[in-house]
């Protein structure tokens, strides 16, 4: 469907897909703890690829014109915790997609975690010769203060170098 | 007798006072709202609010005076009681409070049918931030830091350059023409909404300028009470010491801190000062930090007085320089506060008129100096970071911390069905309709009518979907769809 406006087009189209995808990760986990199979680490991994291929990029998107239809984000506010801006050295050829290490970031002095779901990395993919991203937090139950985590950085084409994993102290 | 807060505090609430007696529709609610928005229609009545919750714990809350009283009662505290015996020293307004103050006279000085106030008190009020206010001519430097305010000074956008012109014209304190005004938003946090008060302030390398270690040297919560008047003490708990690493203290805070038999609020905090000595990875000695939120110690809730719902936020410290002992530094600092029994806008006000959300520029300006201050050298904390203990530092097993979906009954696949198929029938109808309105204003007409049919569907929308996902699920258990 072409619109005059073509975001909304792309947000729509976006959109569908989230939930799809979102609906086809809850449909087989479920499957899993019915069954008794149910396997964290999958999950997470699910969980992980699916807000890295959506949240940080939908954010981006008007989300006020279908905002109704997520009321139950996290962050009731609709604002997402966003820390400082993170530097790292350019890649002056490849774009490279960024996510965070599961489980790495947590609370400075403490053993609180924050859910890999919740944390994503803005923006998701940094072109050739970016330096800067920050880390973004949509939760209400985040403990604000001082976090250590990791961040991998995964070259978008390939056949290029490994992935690198960067360590990052944030406040968020 | 009052204090510098207190007053600073019914200037503020003169505003609001201003807006109830004028009415809703009226040019004063309409010039409050300019300067302080979204606190005035369905919001004002914010002071009488903050007034009933300063009230609650027991002693007796002086009176809020008017504009000139309160005024002369600030003066008053900075001048120095040379005749009277076992007086208490005068306490400089720190730069944040000059700020404070310089502000709210800007918005009152716009007031309309003013007759109440009288510019002597208001330029009275000035002449305290202007560059020299010991000089003679501080009352006529004043006077005209008014004409700008009152010529330049017409929304609260305007600060920033107002200030800058001021500064640039001598007619107020460089420091405090550079202090950024209360930045807040909303947030729900723990199931609380709550205000997020955020500052950010640097100082460069210029010598004489503060460092990394001076900033340290302050920094320590315990020594809150010695930097900003709204903490009246800030008393370390060890029984008992956390096993984590956590270190405890109860802050006493209150508006009239000097005055003996006013009402305290008593919050037991943690705090955790980094980075740790024992760092399994080298980080940098170029920034340091300071975690705090509410003790979660068994017993520790016994001696608060249970008003402060959540308190917690970091103050991030980073040298500029090529070392933390050289000049030149740059401070952030968040703090999530949620009262009870006060609404977000009281909230908001009273954290930022108190300076409650601004102890980063505080402690940065006036901390520092007071210690360097030789009169100073005793009840000072200096700065010793937290170490980690086994159960600070304890690896969480996978799955503690996050949450895992668990419902093993069959019918919850149903409910993901129906989730899916209604969010996506949402974004349908939503985008379809939006496309429309889209449509419009690609042609450059004003759909006013159509925005306001979409507007009003989309709150429909929010507040009767869980209705309408509960009767679908219904709807599919009982076989019905």
């Amino acid at each position: 469907m072409t619109t005059p406006d073509p975001r909304l087009d792309r947000f729509t189209s976006f959109s569908r897909q989230l939930v799809d995808q979102a609906g086809t990760v809850a449909l087989s986990t479920n499957d899993q703890i019915d069954n008794g199979t149910f396997d964290f680490a999958t999950w997470a991994k699910s969980m992980l690829k699916l807000f890295d291929f959506g949240l940080a990029g939908g954010l981006a998107l008007a989300p006020d014109m279908v905002a109704p239809c997520f009321p139950g984000l996290p962050g009731g506010d609709g604002e997402a915790d966003l820390s400082d801006y993170i530097d790292v050295n350019p890649d002056t050829r490849v774009s490279r997609r960024l996510s965070v290490v599961p489980g790495s970031f947590r609370h400075d002095g403490t053993a609180f975690a924050i859910p890999d779901q919740f944390l994503s990395c803005a923006p998701s993919v940094l072109k050739p010769l970016e330096t800067q991203f920050r880390i973004a937090v949509a939760w209400p139950d985040l403990r604000s203060g001082t976090y250590r985590g990791a961040v991998r950085l995964v070259p978008e084409v390939a056949g290029a170098s490994g992935a690198d994993v960067v360590q990052v102290i944030v406040d968020l | 007798m009052s204090t510098t807060v207190h007053s600073l505090l019914a200037l503020y609430g003169a505003l609001d006072e201003a807006v109830l007696a004028a009415g809703d529709d009226s040019e004063t609610a309409a010039v409050v709202e300019r300067y302080l928005p979204g606190t005035t229609g369905t919001n004002a009545g914010w002071f009488s609010e903050i007034r009933r919750f300063l009230d609650i714990p027991p002693g007796d809350l002086p009176p809020f005076e008017n504009v000139s009283a309160s005024i002369n009662a600030i003066i008053e505290e900075q001048q120095h009681p040379e005749d009277e015996e076992g007086s208490t020293p005068p306490t400089p307004l720190t730069k944040s409070e000059l700020s404070r103050l310089t502000f709210v006279i800007g918005v009152l000085s716009q007031l309309p049918d003013t007759g109440q106030i009288a510019d002597a008190a208001l330029v009275d009020g000035l002449a305290l931030a202007v560059p020299d206010p010991d000089s003679l001519h501080a009352n006529d430097t004043a006077a005209e830091l008014l004409r700008v305010l009152r010529a330049s000074f017409t929304q609260r956008d305007d600060w920033t350059s107002v200030m800058l012109f001021a500064s640039g014209q001598a007619l107020i304190d460089p420091l405090v023409s550079q202090i950024s005004l209360c930045r807040t938003r909303i947030k729900q946090a723990h199931g609380h909404t709550c205000v997020v008060l955020t500052t950010e302030f640097t100082r460069d390398t210029t010598p004489g300028n503060p460092s990394l270690d001076e900033l340290k040297s302050v920094v320590d919560p315990l020594n809150w009470h010695h930097c900003l008047s709204f903490f009246c003490d800030m008393q370390p708990q060890h029984t008992p010491d956390r096993t984590d690493g956590w270190r405890r203290v109860l802050e006493v805070t209150s508006t009239t801190c000097k005055v003996a038999g006013t009402p305290v609020m008593k919050t037991p905090l943690k705090y955790w000062l980094g980075p740790s000595k024992k760092e399994s990875e080298p980080v940098a000695p170029l920034v340091a930090w300071v975690n705090y939120e509410l003790d979660d110690t068994p017993g520790s809730a016994a001696l608060g007085n249970g008003l402060v719902l959540v308190d917690e936020g970091f103050i991030k410290m980073y040298s500029t320089n090529l070392n933390a002992g050289a000049p030149g530094v740059r401070v952030v600092t968040k703090k999530v506060v949620c009262f009870r029994y006060l609404s977000e806008v009281a909230i908001a006000i009273l954290a930022c008129v108190s300076g409650y959300g601004n102890q980063g520029m505080d402690m940065l300006l006036d901390g520092i100096q007071k210690r360097r201050d030789t009169k100073n050298v005793s009840g000072w904390t200096d700065w010793s970071p937290s170490e980690p203990t086994s159960a600070s530092s304890t690896q969480s097993a996978p799955g503690e911390g996050t949450s895992v979906p668990s419902d093993p009954n069959r019918a919850s696949r149903r409910a993901i069905i129906v989730a899916v198929d209604m969010m996506t029938e949402c974004i349908d109808e939503f985008s379809t309709k939006s496309n429309a309105v889209a449509g419009k204003l690609a042609t450059g007409a004003m759909p006013i009518p159509e925005m306001i049919t979409l507007s009003t569907e989309f709150a429909a929308r929010l507040a009767t979907d869980p209705w309408r996902y509960l009767e679908r699920l219904r709807d599919v258990q009982r076989g019905d769809k």
